[in-house]
C-alpha cells in the first residue's frame, strides 16, 4: 500500500535556549492511501503543531517528512491538499459561495470547473440554501459544514481535518461522517484530528494517540480496542452467587447476572465453561470483550491529564 | 497569475466592505461638488472675469504680460491643489489601507490561507499592489474631478495635474511599502499607521532639509549634509510634492527622487515578504 504522508523524527520546539517549548518530540508516522487516519491526544498534545509542520504554517526544528513525494509545506504538495482548520475564520463581507469561489481561486481550481465545484461541494455539504447569505449571518455549525466545502473545493487526494465537528450538533455530526465515509469511498485519504473518540472510532481505519509532543500508540481501531482474553460470561440470576464462587471472576455485574472471566487460552476457557457447566449452571451467552477507544485513550492518557484538558 | 488577481480582488472587496473605498470617494466627490460651487460664486467669477479683461485691453505687451500672469498664478494655484491633494489622499490612504495587511494575519484566516499552494510573498505582494491600486483609482478621480472643475471655470486645461495622480500614487506606494514591513513584523496596525503617517511628516522635513542641504555644506557642518543625504536615500517618496510643482510650472522633473522611491519601495516590500515567508503563525 502506497504511503501518501510520512514523517520521519519531526521535532519543533517553540523558542530558544532555556525557555524552549518542546510541541513535537520526534513525531513519526505514515498514512496509507485511502485511509482515514485520526490523530487523538490531550489539548495541549502537539497535534494541531504537528498539522501545522505538514502544511508549511509552522516549520520544524529537525526531522523529515514527505506529502506525495514533496517535502512537507511545498507548494505541490498543498495543491492536492484540503484543509480545515480548528477556529477558522472566512472574510465575514463574503458570501459562502463567494469563499468557495476565492479559496478555489487560490486552489488554482481551473475556471472551467469552479463554479461546478462549488455547486457539488455545497450540495454535499448541505448548504445550497445558504449559499447566498453572509458569513456573518452563519451559525457555527454552517460555519463547519463551508469549512468543510472549501476542504473539499480543490477535489484534494488528502483531506485535513482538525476538529471538524467542532460545535456541531448531533445530526450536523452525523451528516459530517457520512461525507468522510463517501470520500474514503472514493479513495480519498483523510487525516483526522478529534477529541469526540467515539467519532473516531466509527470512522477511522487506524489512529494515533498523541502526548506531549510524542506518539505512545498507533495501530488499526480494532487492534487497540479489542481486550485480549477477557469474556463476559451471563448466568441466569438463581445460579450467580454459585457461579462465582467456582470461577472468581475480575469483575462482576449481579444486577445484570454478568461476570468478566480472564483466560489465557482458549482451552481455559473451555475449562471454565466445562465446569459451569458440570455445575449444572446454565450459561446465558460468552462474549469477548472490546474496550472503547475512550477506555483506551484514558488509560494511555490518564486520568488526571484527562481531567486538565478538559478543564482548558 | 490567477491567485494574484484573486489577492487583489478580495483586497478590493475588504476595501469596500470596510466602506474604505466608498467614504475616499465620498469624501473626494464632495470636495470635488464644493470646488465647483466655489468656481461659480460670483466673488471667483468676477475676478476670473477681471483676469479675462486685463487680457484683452489692446495693448499686445500688456496683453502678453497679463496672459503670462494669469497662467502662472494658476500653475501656482494648481501646483498648492496637487500638493494639498498630496497631503490628503497619502495621510487617508494610509489609515485606510493599513489593515488590510493585519486582516489576513489573523488567527483562524492565516491558516487557511498558508495551506493553499499560494508562495507567501505573492499574499503580501498581492495586498500592496490592491492597497496602491485603491489609491490610484481615488487619486485619479479627485484629481480627474478637480481638474475638470478648475479647468472649465478658468478656462486654463493644465494637462500636467493629471499627471498628479501619478505622483500621488507613487508617493503613497513609497510610504505603503514601510506601513507593510512594519505590520508584518509587529502585526499591529495601530503601529503601521503611526509610522506611515509619521515618516510622511519626516520625509517632508528631509526633502526641506535636502533643499537647504548646499547651504548647510557651504557652513562647514558637513555632519548636517551626511545625515540629510542619508535620510533622503533611505526614506522613500520624498520630493514627490516639489516634482509636482516643478512639472505644474513647466520646469524640468527630478527623475532621482522618482526612481529613489521605485527602488526603495521594492527593498521594503521584499524585506516584508521575507519577514512573512520566515513568520510562523
Amino acid at each position: 500500500m502506497e504511503y501518501i504522508l510520512t514523517t520521519d523524527s519531526l521535532v519543533k520546539r517553540f523558542g530558544g535556549g532555556a525557555k524552549a517549548v518542546p510541541a513535537l518530540q520526534g513525531v513519526s508516522i505514515s498514512v496509507k492511501a485511502g485511509e482515514i487516519y485520526s490523530l487523538l491526544g490531550p489539548n495541549g498534545a502537539g497535534k494541531t503543531t504537528f498539522i501545522k509542520c505538514m502544511l508549511g504554517i509552522v516549520f520544524p526544528t529537525s526531522g523529515s517528512g514527505y506529502i506525495f513525494g514533496d517535502p512537507l509545506g511545498s507548494i505541490n504538495s498543498k495543491k492536492r491538499i484540503g484543509y480545515l482548520p480548528e477556529n477558522h475564520r472566512y472574510p465575514l463581507h463574503l458570501t459562502g459561495e463567494q469563499v468557495l469561489r476565492y479559496f478555489g481561486k487560490l486552489s488554482e481550481v481551473d475556471p472551467v470547473l469552479l463554479e461546478a465545484r462549488i455547486n457539488e461541494t455545497l450540495g454535499l455539504v448541505g448548504m445550497n440554501d445558504w449559499r447566498t447569505m453572509k458569513v456573518r449571518k452563519y451559525s457555527k455549525g454552517m460555519m463547519q459544514r463551508l469549512g468543510l466545502a472549501q476542504a473539499l473545493i480543490n477535489d484534494p487526494d488528502l483531506i485535513i481535518l482538525d476538529e471538524p465537528t467542532d460545535g456541531v450538533d448531533p445530526v450536523g455530526r452525523k451528516e459530517i461522517r457520512d461525507v468522510l465515509t463517501h470520500l474514503k469511498e472514493r479513495g480519498k485519504t483523510v487525516f483526522l484530528n478529534s477529541h469526540l473518540l467515539s467519532e473516531v472510532e466509527q470512522i477511522s481505519d487506524r489512529v494515533a494517540i498523541m502526548r506531549q509532543g510524542q506518539i505512545i500508540t498507533e495501530g488499526k481501531v480494532q487492534d487497540l480496542t479489542s481486550q485480549k482474553n477477557y469474556y463476559e460470561v451471563q448466568i441466569a440470576s438463581d445460579q450467580f452467587a454459585q457461579a462465582i464462587s467456582l470461577l472468581s471472576p475480575s469483575s462482576t455485574e449481579p444486577e445484570h447476572n454478568k461476570m468478566t472471566i480472564v483466560c489465557e487460552t482458549p482451552k481455559e476457557l473451555d475449562a471454565q465453561l466445562d465446569l459451569l457447566r458440570s455445575n449444572n449452571i446454565s450459561i446465558g451467552a460468552v462474549i469477548p470483550k472490546r474496550s472503547s477507544l475512550e477506555d483506551l485513550f484514558i488509560q494511555l492518557i490518564g486520568n488526571s491529564e484527562v481531567q486538565r484538558a478538559s478543564v482548558k | 497569475m490567477k491567485q494574484f488577481f484573486a489577492i487583489i480582488e478580495e483586497t478590493f472587496r475588504e476595501a469596500i466592505a470596510k466602506k474604505t473605498l466608498i467614504g475616499f470617494f465620498i469624501f473626494s466627490t464632495l470636495i470635488i461638488v464644493i470646488a465647483f460651487f466655489v468656481f461659480q460664486s460670483d466673488d471667483v467669477r468676477k475676478a476670473m472675469a477681471e483676469v479675462q479683461n486685463t487680457s484683452h485691453n489692446g495693448n499686445n505687451n500688456a496683453d502678453m504680460m497679463a496672459a503670462v500672469v494669469k497662467a502662472t498664478v494658476m500653475d501656482i494655484f494648481y501646483a498648492a491643489v496637487s500638493n494639498i491633494l498630496y497631503f490628503f489622499i497619502i495621510c487617508v490612504g494610509v489609515f485606510a489601507t493599513s489593515g488590510l495587511i493585519n486582516s489576513q494575519m489573523e488567527k483562524g484566516t492565516i491558516d487557511l490561507l498558508l495551506s493553499k499552494p499560494v508562495p507567501r510573498w505573492l499574499y503580501i505582494f498581492g495586498r500592496y499592489m490592491g492597497g496602491v491600486l485603491i489609491i490610484a483609482l481615488e487619486a485619479t478621480w479627485f484629481i480627474l474631478g478637480m481638474w475638470v472643475v478648475v479647468s472649465t471655470a478658468t478656462g486654463m486645461w493644465n494637462y500636467g495635474f493629471l499627471a498628479c495622480a501619478f505622483f500621488i500614487t507613487l508617493g503613497f506606494a513609497g510610504i505603503y511599502s514601510i506601513v507593510v514591513l512594519t505590520a508584518v513584523l509587529s502585526r499591529s496596525s495601530a503601529l503601521s499607521i503611526i509610522i506611515g503617517i509619521g515618516l510622511f511628516f519626516l520625509n517632508g522635513l528631509i526633502s526641506l532639509g535636502h533643499a537647504i542641504e548646499t547651504m548647510v555644506a557651504s557652513s562647514g557642518k558637513s555632519w548636517l549634509t551626511m545625515i540629510a543625504n542619508i535620510l533622503y536615500y533611505i526614506f522613500p517618496s520624498n520630493s514627490m510634492g516639489s516634482n509636482m510643482g516643478n512639472l505644474l510650472m513647466g520646469k524640468s522633473i527630478e527623475w532621482v527622487p522618482i526612481f529613489v522611491t521605485i527602488g526603495l519601495s521594492g527593498v521594503y516590500l521584499y524585506l516584508a515578504t521575507l519577514a512573512f515567508s520566515k513568520k510562523e503563525f
